[in-house]
């Protein structure tokens, strides 16, 4: 600050070459994201986002811009794409019907497939398919529900749930990863 | 009155014992008939299945919806807005896509079932307002709560995606203020009270989570409610176990009670603390209690 000047930090270049054209067109053939190239940077999304009132790391607008710009390798290794609430405010508002969230969720997808994923999610994929439940029973709780009359949570049904991950290839998705990183 | 297939979900069940509680004690008192089926459901396949594996979450829930159709019904029923969310949109997607609902079937061949497309989902907010009706509650009440000035908190997936949902917009007249001012208590209008608590980064980012949460509970705390109701176990949780989480971490303090809707239906119609399981409820209610006059 000797010259009395502003700091101001400087961002990279972005470089075409490190862009992916087609990325864009990935997400827009997929079921969730297929509104996604509507999308005109506004802004409105980003000025209600509930997560980027607290944060400034969180911006949907970002994530969009980037996803539409190519930056496929940032977009999916990155953190951000799991750090929205998923309440579905910017979709509500977007003046483009930009399925925003849903767009976030099947960048979501791909980076689980690409090996990306927050622990507290595989954890609860691992409690649904080991027990049933995203949110597993445990003994005291249920000792309280038996005082309050109440059943326990049924586990018939856990055969099906389980036939049904290795059927569409989600537990080997779930476990075969866990191997690869124990050997890593 | 019709009869629905429940579904509690497994959050309700497991942490918010008392929602399951007070809505099973109040059904029967407003002619709400519900029929389970003997074992047969399993996780919803929420959000964040939904966020990892697209026909995984799919087709976990369809199966569920199968067993709607088995038991001879055509709406479930769920107190749960990750159930919600969850299943609705799973009925939605499979209702307008025959090439999905084939791929699902495929699926569901190898554990003997069919979805056939024919589930509606419904939040059991809007079975209260849209089946039982503000007149059928009103003549329920037995305890005034008039003396009780409550904010609300609907939780974001009653209402959105507003596509799934079939409305406009999200942040418009909610019906939730007419459920409350039913049981007689005033629905106080406040700032952001629709907005998010954040509930679904909870292990994902605790500071994420808690600094959301934070802001809802000095809105709160501006409205000066007696205290906060909602339909959603997450959003209970945030507010029940997570504002103390926030109090902890910020050194400050809301001491904001949080119920059900159900919960306070049950206290309407004359039911005790106990009978309603509110005893789990980890920020006391004895201030609420004391207003309305209830053990």
């Amino acid at each position: 600050m000797s010259k009395g000047e502003i700091e101001v930090p400087i961002k990279e270049p972005i470089r075409s070459k490190d862009l992916d054209p087609n990325f864009k067109y990935e997400i827009a053939d997929t079921s969730l994201g297929k509104n996604l190239n509507a999308c005109f940077k506004c802004g409105a999304c980003s000025g209600g986002c509930p997560v980027g009132i607290v944060t400034e790391v969180y911006k949907p607008r970002e994530v969009i811009g980037k996803t539409i710009l190519g930056m496929r390798e940032e977009v999916l290794a990155g953190d951000q794409i799991w750090l929205c609430a998923t309440c579905y405010t910017c979709e509500d508002r977007c003046p483009q019907k930009v399925n925003i969230t849903d767009v976030i969720l099947t960048l979501r997808n791909i980076a689980f497939r690409e090996g990306h994923a927050p622990k507290a999610l595989i954890e609860q994929a691992k409690s649904m398919i080991e027990t049933g439940w995203v949110q597993h029973p445990t003994a005291s709780m249920d000792k309280r529900r038996e005082e309050l009359g109440l059943k326990r949570l049924p586990k018939k049904a856990l055969e099906d749930l389980q036939t049904i991950v290795k059927a569409t290839g989600f537990y080997d998705l779930i476990y075969g990863k866990e191997e690869k990183e124990e050997k890593t | 009155m019709k009869e629905f297939a429940l579904f509690p979900g497994c959050l309700i069940p497991e942490r918010v014992p008392s929602y399951e509680v007070s809505l099973r004690q109040t059904a029967e008192k407003l002619d709400v008939n519900f029929a389970e089926p003997e074992g047969e459901w399993t996780c919803c396949a929420p959000v964040g299945i939904l966020s990892l594996d697209y026909l995984t979450s799919l087709s976990i829930g369809a199966r569920n919806l199968a067993v709607v159709e088995e038991m001879g019904l055509d709406t479930m029923c769920t107190p749960c807005n990750g159930c919600f969310e969850g299943l609705d949109r799973i009925a939605s997607i499979l209702g307008k896509e025959p090439e999905t609902l084939a791929k699902v079937n495929e699926i569901l061949a190898e554990v003997d079932k069919e979805y056939k497309g024919t589930v509606q989902v419904r939040h059991l907010a809007e079975i209260y307002f849209d089946d039982v009706g503000v007149d059928k509650i009103k003549e329920t009440m037995v305890k005034p709560l008039d003396a009780l000035q409550v904010g609300i908190r609907p939780g974001c997936h009653l209402f959105r995606p507003i596509e799934v949902i079939g409305i406009d917009f999200s942040e418009r007249y909610f019906f939730l203020d007419d459920l409350i001012e039913a049981t007689g208590a005033e629905s106080v209008y406040y700032q952001h009270r629709l907005r998010c608590c954040g509930g679904l980064l909870r292990n994902v980012s605790d500071d994420l989570t808690e600094g959301m949460l934070r802001e809802r509970l000095m809105e709160l705390k501006e409205a000066e409610v007696d205290c906060l109701v909602t339909v959603c176990p997450l959003c209970f949780l945030q507010f029940d176990l997570g504002q103390k989480l926030v109090e902890r971490k910020y050194k400050e303090k809301y001491n904001i009670p949080t119920l059900t809707y159900s919960e306070l239906l049950g206290l309407g119609m004359g039911m005790s603390a106990d009978e309603l399981g509110l005893a789990t409820h980890r920020i006391k209610l004895d201030k609420v209690l004391a207003k309305i006059g209830v053990d």
